[in-house]
């Protein structure tokens, strides 16, 4: 039969014509429908890379190298030096984790903006201004040209080579990974001073601070009074790890010099500019909060020193850690936690020894101001012009680059932040030359704890509370690093006694006041050597008590510290592996058990009734534990919160809570019960009444929130929500939601901001690891809140997480032959 | 339906999927480009349709079996499950692709009707 044309067909071939017009324009007007509408290479291009095996070649490798991935992602590299070695590694770093490596590198230079466009100008505007990157071409420079480092850069350059090797590897096989698809970008090759930022933005998030500013706003506020009747600055209600350290030389703090400006300096508007600054370290970065211990033989059951560690950082999809095992053809092994872009591993061990570290958190960050000749200032007796540094800030917008210009005023001293006519120089300890790159380099390959020391004095900034041990039986703890020695200022006599400025505010820069005139001697910085208690505890307290020079203020509460050393201390003699690991995850609350007993003295009596009632009954038979099941958790942490924000809220209106320790509310709550409130007497109303309303008040917030106390479960109310850097965009992106558990305060910690739930936690362990040292097998158990690959489609990228929040353990061995090791896959690097 | 039919169509259909992985091998992943693929398999199969456009409706199978085949060479569960979350990202292209062979195919097999009738 013939077939004849109507109207029909030419309805179809004009609906057709339309449709394929359409669709052609479509991806012109639209850059994100255009990079995804390449099926498979476009946004899954990382899948081509997700399951690679086989062979490889790599420019300039010396020998056959071997990698094989374990059943936990992990890989374990043989090789025959270490130059091949490292190639390798930044190989694998990329291939697994090349976004975040790229991400971190940007953030640190501010050029964030090239990836994300305006989203982020303010963070690069906020790192330029800071310079990172200059202080990190710097410390490059200064590695590249000296012989005694040699070792350390042709490590760090033939990282840097593996890493554009696996970027040459992309491109020769048409690959994209699924971050840059989605960007319409491409991967930019890496440098060596990439490295170096990435260990610089790590060094700044966990040491630079604006609290200088933040307390003399306090002061401001309140006078200088308030700093000695809270005991902000000695913090004696704080447990040092170190009870005293005696010092071979003499400190002369005699001749400080005499504030001559007023009591009350300005900061506003300096501080709402650094507070953008603050956020992004809360963001990506780091919170300063961590534990480790370490006990020597005598305290363990087997007669082996053992090492424990959990760094508490912000949790991100893929984890801030990537656990790699190195092993070399002459039985020398290298494994831990490395940091994705550097080639250290940053935490772990080696056949020898093991370490971990805790942030210090002392004061390595000062601010000045000046007296003002328009922009002239003075500074030792000489005027100065402010050096106009100009930045650019390339932004993509999803097509091209535009450039976006931005001005940076320097002073001799550091950059100058100025808002409104109030003026500011900072200077922080990182902005010049800094060798920890070197330091952690040479603990990979320490033989002992004396080797660790002798690295340790290379490393500068952020001082970390290292503890190790040997395989020997030593046991070491160090917190390594640049402590600024000060010229005092004096501020005058209070409340009987001299106060001295030594490094807590700001100082008058024109007036000499605050010059660095030195570091702490490192034989003189407080550290021990196997003490006789057979243990040392970290959690980021005070370091020492008797000691005669200035650290800092800022340490945090003692509760978690407190809480571990009577861990320890009950089963001292017998310590084995398990304990180790029951501590680590230790949910029970020292603070609570400081804290709501004589809360609830306090209040206990008065006239409940209904939901208070039963709360108030909850309260009293709570054990202090935080389990994800508990429905006393959220009423602690609802009423805790009350309560410092009710005691302290007048003095400190709309600065941060944390200036005042969660210590001072227990001491005013305790001294109360006494009936004598001594020097708190001037700061707070009726205390009784303050802690009642914020009991009635929590009570009040959970009920019209979730009800019934039946549906005040701590799991339900406080998440963990991972997620990647694009992940509120892309929602695949980011890990499942896991009930959480534990409080702000407890050993397995939740990072989170108390006030309105629900809560999200946004750091905790970044990692759990534990070393024994005894001299045969060269392991570590560990936790991690993820999967070691970086790459969304590979069944690494979560797999841990289940087990993390369970509290289990994996082991991760070096084993002695390529045949010993358990593979998945395997990879193949040879010369080209 | 004979046998022989239904012979012609899978291998019809054999060919189109064919045709369209190939074509998105060769092509690189960048606009125009990937335009190729669908654009190939929609002339292929508006030309050779004979009949009430049954082929020209079939000219819409290979995209999804070619992401069927994609998905069942995917042996880890955690993998195969991640893709599918995706969700717009996996579906769209599928979409996209698929639409615009059908259009290809119908138009040139109606303008063959017409160019005879």
């Amino acid at each position: 039969m013939p077939i004849r044309g109507g109207y029909r067909n030419y309805l179809v071939i004009s609906i057709s014509s339309l449709l394929i017009l359409i669709l052609i324009a479509l991806p012109m007007l639209s850059p994100l429908l255009d990079r995804i509408l390449h099926p498979l290479n476009g946004s899954f291009g990382s899948l081509r890379i997700a399951f690679l095996e086989g062979y490889i070649e790599i420019d300039g490798l010396n020998g056959e190298v071997n990698v094989l991935y374990d059943g936990l992602g992990i890989p374990h590299i043989y090789a025959s030096n270490y130059i091949d070695a490292y190639k390798v590694m930044g190989f694998l770093h990329a291939k697994d984790r090349f976004f975040q490596m790229d991400v971190m590198r940007r953030l640190a230079q501010g050029r964030l903006s090239e990836l994300f466009g305006e989203l982020t100008l303010d963070i690069d505007r906020d790192f330029r201004h800071l310079g990172l990157y200059i202080s990190a071409e710097k410390t490059l420079d200064y590695i590249a040209n000296s012989n005694e480092f040699s070792w350390e850069y042709q490590a760090l350059l033939a990282y840097t080579e593996g890493v554009n090797q696996f970027l040459r590897y992309l491109e020769v096989n048409g690959i994209s990974l699924t971050e840059y698809s989605l960007l319409g970008l491409k991967p930019e090759p890496w440098k060596p001073v990439d490295s170096i930022s990435i260990g610089k933005f790590m060094a700044w998030s966990l040491s630079w601070s604006m609290e200088d500013l933040n307390l003399q706003e306090l002061v401001n506020r309140n006078g200088l009074e308030i700093l000695v009747d809270l005991d902000l600055l000695d913090r004696s209600l704080n447990t040092p790890i170190l009870d005293k350290f005696k010092v071979d030389t003499d400190v002369d703090i005699d001749a400080p010099i005499s504030r001559e400006s007023p009591e009350r300096i300005p900061v506003d508007g300096v501080i709402d500019i650094l507070e953008g600054l603050d956020e992004v370290r809360q963001i990506f970065g780091m919170v300063y909060a961590s534990n480790n211990w370490v006990v020597s033989g005598d305290l363990t059951r087997d007669g082996y020193p053992i090492v424990a560690n959990d760094p508490h950082l912000t949790l991100t999809a893929p984890p801030i850690w990537y656990y790699i095992v190195i092993s070399f053809s002459d039985g020398f092994n290298n494994l831990g936690a490395s940091l994705p872009g550097t080639p250290v591993i940053l935490l772990g061990r080696n056949n020898y020894v093991a370490w971990g570290f805790t942030n210090v958190g002392p004061d390595v960050t000062d601010y000045y101001y000046f007296l003002w000749d328009g922009d002239k200032y003075l500074y030792k007796g000489v005027w100065h012009e402010l050096d106009r540094r100009v930045e650019s800030i390339r932004v993509w917008d999803g097509n091209e680059y535009s450039v976006v210009e931005y001005i940076v005023n320097d002073t001799v001293i550091g950059p100058l932040y100025e808002y409104d006519g109030v003026r500011y120089a900072m200077r922080w300890t990182g902005s010049q030359v800094t060798l920890e790159f070197v330091a952690v380099m040479r603990y990979n390959y320490a033989e002992d704890i004396y080797g660790l020391i002798d690295a340790a004095k290379y490393f500068h900034v952020a001082p970390q509370n290292l503890v190790a041990a040997d395989i020997y039986g030593n046991i070491l703890y160090y917190p390594a690093g640049l402590y600024p020695v000060r010229n005092a200022s004096y501020l005058g006599e209070v409340r009987g006694r001299n106060l001295f400025n030594l490094g807590y505010l700001p100082f008058n820069a024109s007036n000499g006041e605050g010059e660095w005139i030195g570091y702490i001697e490192f034989n003189n910085i407080p550290h021990v050597i196997n003490p006789d208690e057979g243990f040392v505890v970290t959690a980021n307290n005070k370091v020492v008590g008797d000691y005669p020079f200035y650290l800092g203020w800022s340490w945090a509460d003692r509760y978690r510290y407190v809480r571990i050393k009577n861990l320890l201390l009950e089963k001292a003699g017998s310590l084995t592996l398990d304990d180790m690991m029951s501590i680590q995850v230790n949910l029970k609350s020292y603070a609570a058990e400081s804290i709501i007993p004589y809360a609830l003295d306090i209040i206990r009596g008065r006239d409940f009734s209904g939901i208070y009632l039963d709360a108030f009954e909850l309260m009293d038979r709570w054990d202090f534990i935080l389990t994800p099941d508990s429905k006393a958790a959220p009423l602690y942490i609802q009423w805790l919160y009350n309560i410092h924000r009710g005691l302290w809220g007048d003095v400190l209106g709309d600065l941060p809570i944390r200036l005042i320790p969660l210590e001072t509310t227990e001491d005013v709550i305790k001294r109360f019960l006494d009936g004598s409130l001594g020097s708190y007497e001037a700061w707070v109303g009726d205390v009784g009444d303050i802690i009642y309303k914020a009991f009635l008040n929590a009570v009040d917030e959970l009920e019209g929130r979730y009800g019934d106390i039946e549906n005040w479960r701590w799991g339900d109310i406080l998440k963990y929500r991972i997620t990647h850097f694009m992940g509120d965009v892309l929602p695949w992106l980011n890990y499942r939601v896991y009930d959480g558990q534990g409080g702000l305060y407890t050993v397995f910690p939740a990072g989170f901001s108390p006030g309105e739930p629900p809560y999200e936690i946004s750091s905790s362990q970044s990692m759990r690891s534990i070393y024994v040292l005894d001299g045969e097998s060269i392991s570590i158990y560990f936790a991690l809140p993820g999967g070691n690959i970086g790459i969304v489609f590979s069944p690494h990228y979560e797999d841990l997480l289940d087990d993390f929040v369970a509290y289990r353990y994996f082991r991760l061995e070096a084993y002695e032959s390529l045949d010993e090791s358990p593979s998945r896959y395997r990879l193949v690097f040879r010369g080209g | 339906m004979n046998l022989k039919r239904i012979f012609k169509i899978i291998l019809y259909l054999a060919s189109l999927t064919v045709i369209y992985m190939i074509s998105l091998d060769l092509t690189p992943p960048t606009y125009p480009y990937y335009l190729i693929s669908p654009v190939v398999v929609g002339l292929f199969a508006g030309l050779m349709s004979t009949r009430n456009m049954d082929l020209v409706v079939l000219s819409i199978l290979p995209i999804p079996i070619y992401y069927i085949a994609f998905l069942l060479s995917i042996t880890e569960v955690y993998t195969l499950n991640k893709v599918l979350s995706t969700g717009l990202i996996l579906y769209i292209p599928i979409i996209y692709h698929l639409i615009l062979a059908f259009s290809i195919s119908a138009l040139i097999y109606n303008v063959r009707i017409l160019l005879r009738s």
